[in-house]
Protein backbone atom coordinates (compact mmCIF):
# COMPACT_ATOMS: atom_id res chain seq x y z
CA UNK A 1 0.00 0.00 0.00
CA UNK A 2 1.31 3.33 -0.86
CA UNK A 3 1.50 5.99 1.94
CA UNK A 4 -1.60 8.35 1.89
CA UNK A 5 -1.35 11.46 2.18
CA UNK A 6 -1.59 13.97 5.38
CA UNK A 7 -4.99 16.52 4.75
CA UNK A 8 -5.43 17.93 8.14
CA UNK A 9 -9.29 18.16 9.54
CA UNK A 10 -12.12 18.35 7.05
CA UNK A 11 -16.14 18.50 7.00
CA UNK A 12 -18.73 16.85 4.37
CA UNK A 13 -20.15 19.00 1.83
CA UNK A 14 -24.26 18.81 3.06
CA UNK A 15 -26.91 20.59 0.73
CA UNK A 16 -27.38 22.86 3.53
CA UNK A 17 -24.18 24.06 3.53
CA UNK A 18 -23.66 24.52 -0.64
CA UNK A 19 -23.43 28.46 -0.55
CA UNK A 20 -21.76 28.97 3.12
CA UNK A 21 -19.43 26.15 3.62
CA UNK A 22 -17.41 27.57 0.42
CA UNK A 23 -17.17 31.03 1.82
CA UNK A 24 -16.55 30.61 5.11
CA UNK A 25 -13.82 32.50 6.62
CA UNK A 26 -12.77 29.42 9.82
CA UNK A 27 -10.13 27.11 9.29
CA UNK A 28 -10.82 24.12 7.24
CA UNK A 29 -8.03 21.19 5.66
CA UNK A 30 -10.26 19.00 2.94
CA UNK A 31 -13.81 18.28 2.59
CA UNK A 32 -15.86 15.00 2.00
CA UNK A 33 -18.10 14.33 -0.56
CA UNK A 34 -20.60 11.91 -1.48
CA UNK A 35 -20.27 10.82 -5.34
CA UNK A 36 -23.97 10.12 -5.32
CA UNK A 37 -24.88 14.01 -4.67
CA UNK A 38 -22.30 15.28 -7.24
CA UNK A 39 -21.69 12.53 -10.12
CA UNK A 40 -23.55 13.62 -13.22
CA UNK A 41 -25.09 16.54 -11.23
CA UNK A 42 -24.92 20.33 -12.51
CA UNK A 43 -26.78 23.16 -10.92
CA UNK A 44 -25.91 24.17 -6.93
CA UNK A 45 -24.77 21.19 -6.43
CA UNK A 46 -22.01 21.33 -8.80
CA UNK A 47 -21.34 25.06 -8.09
CA UNK A 48 -20.96 24.18 -4.18
CA UNK A 49 -18.31 21.43 -5.55
CA UNK A 50 -16.13 23.70 -7.65
CA UNK A 51 -15.85 26.54 -5.05
CA UNK A 52 -14.45 23.56 -2.74
CA UNK A 53 -12.37 22.45 -5.30
CA UNK A 54 -10.66 26.12 -5.65
CA UNK A 55 -10.06 26.22 -1.63
CA UNK A 56 -9.51 23.01 -0.45
CA UNK A 57 -8.24 18.66 -1.20
CA UNK A 58 -12.01 17.20 -2.33
CA UNK A 59 -12.28 13.23 -1.12
CA UNK A 60 -14.84 11.50 -2.29
CA UNK A 61 -16.46 8.88 0.15
CA UNK A 62 -19.20 6.93 -1.16
CA UNK A 63 -22.47 4.81 -0.35
CA UNK A 64 -23.35 2.71 -3.47
CA UNK A 65 -20.23 1.04 -4.18
CA UNK A 66 -21.24 -2.40 -2.73
CA UNK A 67 -18.28 -3.82 -2.49
CA UNK A 68 -19.65 -6.59 -0.47
CA UNK A 69 -22.78 -7.59 -2.48
CA UNK A 70 -23.63 -10.18 -4.75
CA UNK A 71 -24.23 -8.08 -7.77
CA UNK A 72 -21.24 -7.35 -10.35
CA UNK A 73 -20.30 -3.90 -9.78
CA UNK A 74 -21.95 -1.11 -10.82
CA UNK A 75 -19.78 -0.11 -14.21
CA UNK A 76 -21.44 3.12 -14.77
CA UNK A 77 -20.95 4.39 -11.19
CA UNK A 78 -17.52 3.36 -11.24
CA UNK A 79 -17.32 5.32 -14.44
CA UNK A 80 -18.93 8.38 -12.84
CA UNK A 81 -16.66 8.07 -9.75
CA UNK A 82 -13.64 7.83 -11.49
CA UNK A 83 -14.34 11.08 -13.63
CA UNK A 84 -14.80 13.01 -10.49
CA UNK A 85 -11.94 11.86 -8.85
CA UNK A 86 -9.97 13.07 -12.25
CA UNK A 87 -11.94 16.26 -12.02
CA UNK A 88 -10.94 16.92 -8.38
CA UNK A 89 -7.48 15.00 -8.61
CA UNK A 90 -8.78 13.17 -5.61
CA UNK A 91 -5.93 11.51 -2.99
CA UNK A 92 -7.89 8.78 -2.55
CA UNK A 93 -11.46 7.40 -2.35
CA UNK A 94 -13.40 5.33 0.02
CA UNK A 95 -16.38 3.28 0.96
CA UNK A 96 -17.49 0.54 3.08
CA UNK A 97 -17.23 -2.66 3.84
CA UNK A 98 -20.87 -3.89 3.52
CA UNK A 99 -23.55 -4.64 0.91
CA UNK A 100 -26.75 -2.25 -0.07
CA UNK A 101 -27.61 -3.79 -3.66
CA UNK A 102 -29.50 -7.42 -4.04
CA UNK A 103 -30.77 -8.22 -7.75
CA UNK A 104 -30.29 -4.55 -8.90
CA UNK A 105 -32.26 -2.76 -6.05
CA UNK A 106 -30.69 -0.18 -4.01
CA UNK A 107 -31.34 -0.78 -0.03
CA UNK A 108 -29.81 2.68 0.14
CA UNK A 109 -28.65 1.47 3.65
CA UNK A 110 -24.87 -0.28 4.67
CA UNK A 111 -25.93 -3.95 5.57
CA UNK A 112 -23.61 -6.37 7.42
CA UNK A 113 -22.17 -9.36 5.98
CA UNK A 114 -21.09 -12.57 7.43
CA UNK A 115 -17.70 -11.91 8.87
CA UNK A 116 -15.70 -14.92 7.53
CA UNK A 117 -13.08 -16.40 5.10
CA UNK A 118 -15.41 -16.19 2.35
CA UNK A 119 -16.38 -12.81 2.93
CA UNK A 120 -13.19 -11.87 2.72
CA UNK A 121 -12.63 -13.64 -0.59
CA UNK A 122 -15.09 -12.42 -1.84
CA UNK A 123 -14.98 -8.75 -1.17
CA UNK A 124 -11.14 -8.29 -1.44
CA UNK A 125 -11.12 -8.83 -5.19
CA UNK A 126 -13.85 -6.40 -5.50
CA UNK A 127 -12.00 -3.63 -3.85
CA UNK A 128 -9.04 -4.34 -6.20
CA UNK A 129 -11.10 -4.08 -9.20
CA UNK A 130 -12.71 -0.68 -7.68
CA UNK A 131 -9.41 1.11 -7.58
CA UNK A 132 -8.15 0.08 -10.23
CA UNK A 133 -10.79 1.38 -12.52
CA UNK A 134 -10.94 4.45 -10.49
CA UNK A 135 -7.60 4.58 -10.52
CA UNK A 136 -7.00 5.83 -7.24
CA UNK A 137 -5.96 4.39 -3.76
CA UNK A 138 -9.20 3.28 -1.76
CA UNK A 139 -9.65 3.55 1.74
CA UNK A 140 -12.55 1.03 3.26
CA UNK A 141 -14.57 2.13 6.09
CA UNK A 142 -15.35 -0.04 9.19
CA UNK A 143 -18.98 0.09 9.22
CA UNK A 144 -21.80 -0.31 12.33
CA UNK A 145 -23.63 -3.86 12.28
CA UNK A 146 -26.36 -4.32 14.70
CA UNK A 147 -26.42 -8.00 14.34
CA UNK A 148 -23.88 -10.66 13.58
CA UNK A 149 -24.93 -12.19 10.29
CA UNK A 150 -25.01 -16.24 10.60
CA UNK A 151 -21.47 -18.00 9.26
CA UNK A 152 -19.70 -15.65 11.08
CA UNK A 153 -16.69 -17.33 12.37
CA UNK A 154 -14.51 -13.89 12.55
CA UNK A 155 -15.00 -11.27 15.31
CA UNK A 156 -14.68 -7.92 13.84
CA UNK A 157 -11.54 -6.60 13.83
CA UNK A 158 -10.12 -10.14 12.59
CA UNK A 159 -12.54 -9.46 9.16
CA UNK A 160 -11.50 -6.27 9.09
CA UNK A 161 -7.91 -6.66 8.95
CA UNK A 162 -8.07 -9.83 6.89
CA UNK A 163 -10.24 -7.76 4.55
CA UNK A 164 -7.72 -4.61 4.19
CA UNK A 165 -4.57 -7.18 4.07
CA UNK A 166 -6.29 -9.27 1.40
CA UNK A 167 -7.22 -6.02 -0.44
CA UNK A 168 -4.19 -4.25 -0.26
CA UNK A 169 -6.08 -1.09 0.93
CA UNK A 170 -6.41 1.74 3.36
CA UNK A 171 -8.76 1.85 6.14
CA UNK A 172 -10.75 4.46 6.81
CA UNK A 173 -11.35 4.00 10.49
CA UNK A 174 -14.93 5.62 11.98
CA UNK A 175 -14.40 5.65 15.71
CA UNK A 176 -17.76 6.57 15.96
CA UNK A 177 -18.60 3.01 14.98
CA UNK A 178 -16.13 1.89 16.36
CA UNK A 179 -17.83 3.16 20.14
CA UNK A 180 -21.41 1.58 18.66
CA UNK A 181 -20.33 -1.16 17.68
CA UNK A 182 -18.45 -1.74 21.29
CA UNK A 183 -21.75 -0.67 23.29
CA UNK A 184 -23.83 -2.79 20.78
CA UNK A 185 -22.11 -6.33 21.08
CA UNK A 186 -20.12 -5.82 24.24
CA UNK A 187 -16.58 -5.66 23.75
CA UNK A 188 -13.91 -3.37 24.61
CA UNK A 189 -12.81 -0.66 21.81
CA UNK A 190 -9.57 -0.16 22.83
CA UNK A 191 -8.65 -3.26 22.44
CA UNK A 192 -10.33 -3.61 18.86
CA UNK A 193 -7.95 -0.77 17.70
CA UNK A 194 -5.23 -2.59 19.20
CA UNK A 195 -6.07 -5.65 17.12
CA UNK A 196 -6.50 -3.39 13.76
CA UNK A 197 -3.60 -2.92 11.39
CA UNK A 198 -3.48 0.96 12.54
CA UNK A 199 -0.15 1.13 10.23
CA UNK A 200 -3.17 1.30 7.08
CA UNK A 201 -5.28 3.69 8.73
CA UNK A 202 -5.10 6.84 6.60
CA UNK A 203 -8.48 8.49 7.08
CA UNK A 204 -10.32 8.60 10.64
CA UNK A 205 -14.37 9.78 10.92
CA UNK A 206 -16.20 11.61 14.12
CA UNK A 207 -19.95 11.56 14.70
CA UNK A 208 -22.54 11.10 16.92
CA UNK A 209 -25.04 8.05 17.64
CA UNK A 210 -28.41 7.76 18.67
CA UNK A 211 -29.27 5.97 22.03
CA UNK A 212 -32.15 3.95 21.44
CA UNK A 213 -33.93 1.40 23.47
CA UNK A 214 -32.07 -1.82 23.42
CA UNK A 215 -30.04 -0.42 20.44
CA UNK A 216 -27.60 2.58 19.76
CA UNK A 217 -27.52 3.56 16.42
CA UNK A 218 -25.35 4.71 13.67
CA UNK A 219 -27.18 8.64 13.03
CA UNK A 220 -24.17 10.90 12.67
CA UNK A 221 -26.16 13.36 14.41
CA UNK A 222 -23.32 15.65 16.23
CA UNK A 223 -21.46 17.10 18.15
CA UNK A 224 -19.28 14.02 18.72
CA UNK A 225 -19.34 12.51 21.82
CA UNK A 226 -16.30 12.55 24.79
CA UNK A 227 -16.24 8.64 24.17
CA UNK A 228 -15.29 9.22 20.95
CA UNK A 229 -12.69 11.88 21.44
CA UNK A 230 -11.16 9.85 24.09
CA UNK A 231 -11.28 6.89 21.27
CA UNK A 232 -9.20 9.65 18.71
CA UNK A 233 -6.94 10.49 21.39
CA UNK A 234 -6.05 6.75 22.18
CA UNK A 235 -5.65 6.48 18.41
CA UNK A 236 -3.52 9.50 18.17
CA UNK A 237 -1.04 8.41 20.62
CA UNK A 238 -0.81 5.07 18.63
CA UNK A 239 -0.93 6.36 15.28
CA UNK A 240 0.42 10.20 15.38
CA UNK A 241 -1.54 12.74 13.04
CA UNK A 242 -4.05 10.73 10.82
CA UNK A 243 -6.54 12.72 8.18
CA UNK A 244 -9.94 13.18 10.11
CA UNK A 245 -13.31 14.16 9.08
CA UNK A 246 -16.35 15.72 11.42
CA UNK A 247 -19.24 13.37 9.63
CA UNK A 248 -22.85 15.53 10.96
CA UNK A 249 -25.39 14.25 8.57
CA UNK A 250 -28.22 14.24 10.63
CA UNK A 251 -30.46 17.46 11.97
CA UNK A 252 -27.13 19.25 10.06
CA UNK A 253 -27.32 22.67 11.47
CA UNK A 254 -28.31 25.49 8.93
CA UNK A 255 -24.95 27.13 9.44
CA UNK A 256 -21.65 25.01 9.03
CA UNK A 257 -20.10 26.97 12.52
CA UNK A 258 -20.83 23.87 14.86
CA UNK A 259 -19.09 21.42 12.24
CA UNK A 260 -16.13 23.73 12.19
CA UNK A 261 -15.94 24.17 16.12
CA UNK A 262 -15.64 20.01 15.94
CA UNK A 263 -13.28 20.39 13.46
CA UNK A 264 -11.28 23.02 15.92
CA UNK A 265 -11.39 20.48 18.80
CA UNK A 266 -9.79 17.30 16.72
CA UNK A 267 -7.58 20.18 15.52
CA UNK A 268 -6.33 20.95 19.02
CA UNK A 269 -5.53 17.46 19.25
CA UNK A 270 -4.00 16.41 16.60
CA UNK A 271 -1.38 19.61 16.98
CA UNK A 272 -0.57 17.94 20.41
CA UNK A 273 0.34 14.67 18.56
CA UNK A 274 3.42 13.24 19.04
CA UNK A 275 4.37 13.09 15.38
CA UNK A 276 5.44 9.16 14.78
CA UNK A 277 4.50 9.60 11.31
CA UNK A 278 6.86 12.44 10.52
CA UNK A 279 7.85 11.20 7.20
CA UNK A 280 4.50 11.03 6.19
CA UNK A 281 4.17 13.91 3.21
CA UNK A 282 2.07 16.81 4.68
CA UNK A 283 1.76 15.65 8.37
CA UNK A 284 2.60 18.77 10.62
CA UNK B 1 -18.88 -16.77 -4.29
CA UNK B 2 -19.03 -19.40 -1.42
CA UNK B 3 -22.44 -21.49 -1.40
CA UNK B 4 -23.20 -19.92 1.95
CA UNK B 5 -22.76 -16.34 0.76
CA UNK B 6 -25.03 -17.33 -1.94
CA UNK B 7 -27.81 -18.57 0.99
CA UNK B 8 -27.12 -15.49 2.93
CA UNK B 9 -28.23 -12.65 0.14
CA UNK B 10 -30.90 -14.55 -0.92
CA UNK B 11 -32.36 -15.05 2.44
CA UNK B 12 -31.30 -11.04 3.15
CA UNK B 13 -33.37 -10.51 -0.36
CA UNK B 14 -35.91 -12.60 1.13
CA UNK B 15 -35.90 -10.73 3.87
CA UNK B 16 -36.44 -7.20 3.00
CA UNK B 17 -38.75 -8.13 -0.02
CA UNK B 18 -41.31 -9.90 2.68
CA UNK B 19 -44.09 -7.69 3.20
CA UNK B 20 -45.74 -6.58 5.85
CA UNK B 21 -44.91 -6.92 9.59
CA UNK B 22 -40.86 -6.70 9.94
CA UNK B 23 -41.12 -9.05 13.57
CA UNK B 24 -42.46 -11.90 11.50
CA UNK B 25 -40.01 -10.76 8.70
CA UNK B 26 -36.90 -11.25 11.29
CA UNK B 27 -38.09 -14.43 12.66
CA UNK B 28 -38.57 -15.87 9.30
CA UNK B 29 -35.21 -14.97 8.45
CA UNK B 30 -33.60 -16.18 11.59
CA UNK B 31 -35.24 -19.58 11.10
CA UNK B 32 -33.00 -19.82 7.64
CA UNK B 33 -30.09 -20.08 10.07
CA UNK B 34 -30.11 -23.16 12.39
CA UNK B 35 -27.61 -22.15 15.41
CA UNK B 36 -27.67 -18.51 14.36
CA UNK B 37 -29.84 -16.69 17.53
CA UNK B 38 -29.90 -13.59 16.21
CA UNK B 39 -32.39 -10.41 18.79
CA UNK B 40 -34.87 -9.69 16.19
CA UNK B 41 -35.25 -6.37 17.30
CA UNK B 42 -31.97 -5.79 16.20
CA UNK B 43 -33.08 -7.15 12.64
CA UNK B 44 -36.16 -4.92 12.50
CA UNK B 45 -33.40 -2.08 12.46
CA UNK B 46 -32.58 -2.89 9.40
CA UNK B 47 -36.18 -3.59 7.70
CA UNK B 48 -37.82 -0.32 9.25
CA UNK B 49 -34.76 2.00 8.41
CA UNK B 50 -34.56 0.36 5.15
CA UNK B 51 -38.53 0.96 4.09
CA UNK B 52 -38.35 4.26 6.69
CA UNK B 53 -35.89 5.55 3.89
CA UNK B 54 -38.16 4.81 0.90
CA UNK B 55 -41.30 6.18 2.57
CA UNK B 56 -39.09 8.99 3.50
CA UNK B 57 -37.35 10.24 0.66
CA UNK B 58 -40.70 9.36 -1.34
CA UNK B 59 -42.46 11.71 0.65
CA UNK B 60 -40.07 14.55 0.68
CA UNK B 61 -39.82 14.65 -3.04
CA UNK B 62 -42.89 14.09 -4.43
CA UNK B 63 -44.90 15.64 -1.80
CA UNK B 64 -48.12 16.44 -3.97
CA UNK B 65 -48.04 12.84 -5.12
CA UNK B 66 -48.25 11.42 -1.64
CA UNK B 67 -51.22 14.05 -0.70
CA UNK B 68 -53.36 12.34 -3.79
CA UNK B 69 -53.17 9.33 -2.23
CA UNK B 70 -54.99 7.87 1.12
CA UNK B 71 -52.69 6.34 4.09
CA UNK B 72 -53.22 3.15 3.44
CA UNK B 73 -52.61 3.29 -0.52
CA UNK B 74 -49.44 5.04 0.23
CA UNK B 75 -48.16 2.27 2.29
CA UNK B 76 -48.99 -0.29 0.00
CA UNK B 77 -47.43 1.73 -3.05
CA UNK B 78 -44.11 2.37 -1.05
CA UNK B 79 -44.16 -1.15 0.12
CA UNK B 80 -43.94 -2.36 -3.87
CA UNK B 81 -41.19 0.51 -4.70
CA UNK B 82 -37.75 -0.49 -5.48
CA UNK B 83 -34.87 1.56 -5.91
CA UNK B 84 -32.85 0.81 -8.77
CA UNK B 85 -30.62 3.92 -9.26
CA UNK B 86 -27.17 4.45 -6.59
CA UNK B 87 -28.01 7.94 -5.64
CA UNK B 88 -30.79 7.68 -2.64
CA UNK B 89 -31.97 11.19 -4.14
CA UNK B 90 -32.67 9.34 -7.44
CA UNK B 91 -35.14 6.72 -5.50
CA UNK B 92 -38.26 8.36 -6.59
CA UNK B 93 -37.09 8.88 -10.11
CA UNK B 94 -39.23 5.68 -11.21
CA UNK B 95 -41.83 5.80 -8.83
CA UNK B 96 -44.56 6.98 -11.54
CA UNK B 97 -43.36 3.17 -13.14
CA UNK B 98 -44.12 1.59 -10.01
CA UNK B 99 -47.45 3.72 -9.77
CA UNK B 100 -48.46 2.73 -13.75
CA UNK B 101 -47.98 -0.79 -12.40
CA UNK B 102 -50.22 0.08 -9.75
CA UNK B 103 -53.12 2.24 -10.74
CA UNK B 104 -56.06 -0.47 -11.57
CA UNK B 105 -55.45 -2.93 -8.83
CA UNK B 106 -54.50 -0.20 -5.91
CA UNK B 107 -57.69 1.96 -8.14
CA UNK B 108 -55.27 4.96 -7.72
CA UNK B 109 -56.76 8.34 -9.41
CA UNK B 110 -55.80 8.43 -13.00
CA UNK B 111 -53.59 11.52 -12.88
CA UNK B 112 -51.38 10.15 -10.34
CA UNK B 113 -48.25 8.84 -12.50
CA UNK B 114 -48.73 11.98 -14.24
CA UNK B 115 -48.42 13.89 -11.38
CA UNK B 116 -45.23 11.89 -9.98
CA UNK B 117 -43.38 12.15 -13.37
CA UNK B 118 -44.38 16.33 -13.11
CA UNK B 119 -42.87 16.19 -9.58
CA UNK B 120 -39.80 14.11 -10.23
CA UNK B 121 -38.72 16.28 -13.52
CA UNK B 122 -38.40 19.57 -11.21
CA UNK B 123 -35.80 17.41 -8.97
CA UNK B 124 -34.67 15.90 -12.47
CA UNK B 125 -34.01 19.88 -13.76
CA UNK B 126 -32.72 21.15 -10.26
CA UNK B 127 -29.96 18.32 -10.59
CA UNK B 128 -29.58 18.39 -14.56
CA UNK B 129 -25.75 18.47 -15.59
CA UNK B 130 -24.60 21.67 -16.61
CA UNK B 131 -24.45 22.47 -20.42
CA UNK B 132 -21.12 24.14 -21.61
CA UNK B 133 -21.89 27.78 -22.77
CA UNK B 134 -23.54 27.14 -26.47
CA UNK B 135 -21.66 29.46 -29.18
CA UNK B 136 -24.98 30.50 -30.15
CA UNK B 137 -28.69 30.43 -28.99
CA UNK B 138 -30.20 27.28 -27.89
CA UNK B 139 -32.58 25.48 -26.15
CA UNK B 140 -32.07 25.12 -22.27
CA UNK B 141 -30.92 21.40 -22.14
CA UNK B 142 -32.73 21.37 -18.89
CA UNK B 143 -35.82 22.12 -20.44
CA UNK B 144 -38.24 19.11 -19.94
CA UNK B 145 -42.20 18.89 -21.95
CA UNK B 146 -44.93 16.75 -20.29
CA UNK B 147 -48.27 16.20 -22.09
CA UNK B 148 -50.91 15.11 -20.58
CA UNK B 149 -54.63 14.99 -20.05
CA UNK B 150 -54.47 17.42 -16.80
CA UNK B 151 -53.61 20.81 -16.02
CA UNK B 152 -51.41 19.39 -13.52
CA UNK B 153 -49.40 22.69 -13.42
CA UNK B 154 -52.11 24.77 -11.95
CA UNK B 155 -53.12 21.55 -9.58
CA UNK B 156 -49.68 21.53 -8.51
CA UNK B 157 -49.98 25.54 -7.18
CA UNK B 158 -53.03 25.29 -5.53
CA UNK B 159 -52.72 25.02 -1.82
CA UNK B 160 -53.07 21.59 -0.20
CA UNK B 161 -55.59 20.46 0.32
CA UNK B 162 -56.01 20.27 -3.49
CA UNK B 163 -59.26 19.21 -5.29
CA UNK B 164 -59.05 16.76 -8.41
CA UNK B 165 -56.96 18.33 -11.40
CA UNK B 166 -58.84 19.93 -14.05
CA UNK B 167 -59.04 18.04 -17.33
CA UNK B 168 -57.50 19.61 -20.15
CA UNK B 169 -54.53 18.57 -22.45
CA UNK B 170 -51.53 20.25 -21.34
CA UNK B 171 -47.71 20.45 -22.18
CA UNK B 172 -45.64 21.26 -19.23
CA UNK B 173 -42.98 22.82 -19.45
CA UNK B 174 -39.71 22.45 -16.63
CA UNK B 175 -36.42 23.81 -16.22
CA UNK B 176 -33.89 25.19 -14.75
CA UNK B 177 -32.84 28.99 -15.50
CA UNK B 178 -29.18 29.10 -16.14
CA UNK B 179 -28.81 32.26 -14.51
CA UNK B 180 -30.54 31.87 -11.06
CA UNK B 181 -30.97 28.02 -10.84
CA UNK B 182 -34.22 28.18 -9.88
CA UNK B 183 -36.75 25.82 -11.37
CA UNK B 184 -39.74 26.67 -13.39
CA UNK B 185 -42.89 25.08 -14.32
CA UNK B 186 -45.74 25.85 -16.49
CA UNK B 187 -48.15 25.01 -19.27
CA UNK B 188 -46.39 25.26 -22.73
CA UNK B 189 -48.27 28.50 -24.87
CA UNK B 190 -47.99 29.03 -27.74
CA UNK B 191 -45.11 31.77 -27.78
CA UNK B 192 -42.92 29.63 -25.75
CA UNK B 193 -43.25 27.05 -27.88
CA UNK B 194 -42.62 29.15 -31.28
CA UNK B 195 -39.46 30.37 -29.67
CA UNK B 196 -38.18 27.07 -28.79
CA UNK B 197 -39.15 25.62 -32.17
CA UNK B 198 -37.22 28.33 -33.70
CA UNK B 199 -33.77 27.97 -31.55
CA UNK B 200 -34.71 24.23 -31.71
CA UNK B 201 -34.57 23.69 -35.60
CA UNK B 202 -32.50 27.27 -35.94
CA UNK B 203 -35.13 28.95 -38.31
CA UNK B 204 -34.61 32.52 -39.35
CA UNK B 205 -37.12 34.29 -37.73
CA UNK B 206 -38.32 36.10 -40.90
CA UNK B 207 -38.87 33.30 -42.26
CA UNK B 208 -40.78 31.73 -38.91
CA UNK B 209 -42.82 35.02 -38.81
CA UNK B 210 -44.09 34.53 -42.92
CA UNK B 211 -44.74 31.03 -41.87
CA UNK B 212 -46.53 31.63 -38.46
CA UNK B 213 -48.67 34.90 -39.89
CA UNK B 214 -47.30 36.97 -37.59
CA UNK B 215 -45.05 40.01 -37.61
CA UNK B 216 -40.67 39.60 -37.72
CA UNK B 217 -41.05 41.53 -34.09
CA UNK B 218 -43.24 39.64 -32.75
CA UNK B 219 -41.34 36.56 -33.10
CA UNK B 220 -38.48 38.22 -32.19
CA UNK B 221 -40.56 39.44 -29.11
CA UNK B 222 -41.37 35.81 -28.16
CA UNK B 223 -37.18 34.87 -28.38
CA UNK B 224 -35.83 37.95 -26.13
CA UNK B 225 -39.03 36.18 -23.61
CA UNK B 226 -37.48 33.05 -23.90
CA UNK B 227 -34.22 33.88 -23.33
CA UNK B 228 -35.40 35.75 -20.24
CA UNK B 229 -37.23 33.20 -18.44
CA UNK B 230 -34.56 30.95 -19.07
CA UNK B 231 -36.32 29.02 -21.36
CA UNK B 232 -33.75 29.48 -23.97
CA UNK B 233 -30.06 29.91 -23.45
CA UNK B 234 -28.67 32.58 -25.12
CA UNK B 235 -25.04 32.82 -27.08
CA UNK B 236 -22.17 33.70 -24.62
CA UNK B 237 -20.38 36.58 -25.46
FE1 LIG C 1 -18.26 7.07 8.73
Amino acid sequence: MEPLPYLGVGVGLRREHFASLPATARPLDWVEVTPETFVGVGGRARQALLACRARWPIVPHGVSLDVGGPDPLDDAYLDGLRRLCDEVDAPFFSDHLSFCRLGGVYLHDLLPLPMNEGAVAHVAPRIRAAAARVGRPFLLENPTYYEVMPGSTLDEAAFLARVVEAADCGLLLDLNNVHVNALNHGYDPVAFLDALPLERVGQVHLAGHDVRPGVVLDTHRGPVPDPVWRLYERLLARTGPVTTLIEWDTAVPPDPGPLLDEADRARALLATTVTRRAARPGAP
Amino acid sequence: MTPDLEAFFAAQARFFAAPGDPAAAAAALAAEFPGWRPRPARLVVYAEAIAGHVRATLEQVLPATRAAVDADRWAALVARHRARRPASGALAADFAGTLDAAVVDLDLPAFLPALARLEWALVAAYTAPDAPAPDRAAVNPTLDALEHPWRLCAYLDAPAPRATPAAGDEVALVWRHPATLRVHHRPADARALLAVKVVAEGIDPVAAAAAGGVSVAQVQAALDDAVRDGLVVARSS
